[in-house]
């Protein structure tokens, strides 16, 4: 039996994905991996797993759903290829549980030229999740540590060193933004 | 005005100075506070060259009106060999800021500044600190000492 008939014959999960107003059919069907959950890699298994389907998922398509309600960003793909015919396609899915609030900050210019006083504009409203990774201590009070948190954003989020996030009534400084295999990385520490 | 204010105000002072020095230059430089948590991590993130300082202090001396003043302020560069861009900033900071020099103090931190002299600063040291290094990038501040008197 080659291969693609086996991923054809367990793809029974249905995919919906989020057009930004709305979540749509994309049209595939594929399967979770029972086995993934034992790949021992932080919170792999729990928040991340892989997704087999016959047909390719679309790009647009950062945000998918399964019929339960899960969102999960499409982080990465990985395609299985006879010769030079795809015949499997493998994403790495990561689960977003949160909702959080990208705050950007505008400056009311004063005479001096400099910046004055600010004022919180929403930006976006987007799906994330988020893990404590680490505390960092505070560089002139060493009693006082800042709690550092690494979020899983969709590549389209407005977040950069300039915006705070905003989830659960906290927010999240912006220190550094960057891409992990086709998702946006931030990493925020509470103030 | 207030002791309180006094402190705002001199500070705006010298922000528009560095502001007003910055735009001498071809292109513009932007002047960056660098007790400013909230810009100064994206600046010197970036490759841009830019005016740079930061307030020390401002103390009575011997007592209110009489104060003594210290800040630094110079600039910062990437890409430039030999530091001559960052030391011909310096230089420019040292001829805007000279000893001897009055500064006339005003409220800048608003949207509209103070017609209202506030207060008077005389510098009487300039001094040129050693330069600070991070990754790809040097500062050059100069140490600016001077009295101030303050007004009203």
């Amino acid at each position: 039996m080659h291969p693609a008939q086996a991923i054809r014959k367990f793809a029974t999960v249905p995919l919906e994905g989020w057009n930004g107003a709305a979540w749509m059919p994309t049209g595939v069907k594929g399967d979770f991996l029972s086995y993934d959950r034992f790949i021992t890699h932080r919170t792999f298994g729990a928040m991340k797993r892989l997704f087999t389907a016959p047909i390719p998922l679309p790009p647009q398509w950062e945000l998918v759903r399964t019929p339960d309600g899960t969102v999960f960003l499409a982080s990465f793909e990985n395609i299985d290829i006879e010769g030079v015919s795809p015949y499997g396609y493998h994403y790495l899915l990561h689960q977003v549980n949160f909702t959080a609030q990208v705050i950007g900050l505008v400056a009311t210019p004063s005479a001096s030229g400099m910046a004055g006083s600010t004022t919180e504009v929403v930006l976006a409203t987007v799906r994330c999740d988020a893990e404590r990774v680490t505390a960092e201590r505070s560089l002139e009070f060493n009693t006082v540590k800042y709690t550092q948190v690494l979020f899983a954003l969709p590549r389209s989020a407005p977040v950069t060193e300039d915006t705070e996030i905003k989830m659960d009534g906290r927010y999240y400084r912006i220190k550094e933004v960057f891409l992990e295999l086709g998702i946006l990385r931030a990493v925020g520490a509470k103030r | 005005m207030s002791q309180e204010r006094f402190l705002v105000a001199l500070k705006s002072t010298i922000d528009k100075a560095g502001v007003d020095l910055g735009k001498t230059f071809i292109p513009p430089l932007p002047l960056v506070d660098l007790d400013d948590t909230v810009n100064v991590t994206k600046f010197l993130q970036s490759g841009k060259d830019g005016l740079v300082w930061e307030y020390l202090t401002l103390e009575p001396l011997p007592r209110d009106p009489l104060y003594s003043v210290a800040f630094r302020i110079g600039a910062r560069t990437t890409n430039d060999a030999s530091n001559y861009s960052l030391l011909g900033f310096a230089g420019a900071v040292k001829r805007r800021f000279r000893e001897g020099e009055d500064l006339t103090i005003h409220d800048y931190s608003s949207a509209i500044a103070s017609s209202s002299v506030l207060g008077i600063l005389h510098i009487t040291q300039v001094m040129v600190d050693p330069q600070q290094f991070d990754r790809e990038s040097c500062l050059r501040l100069v140490m600016i000492n001077g009295r101030a008197i303050r007004w009203g």
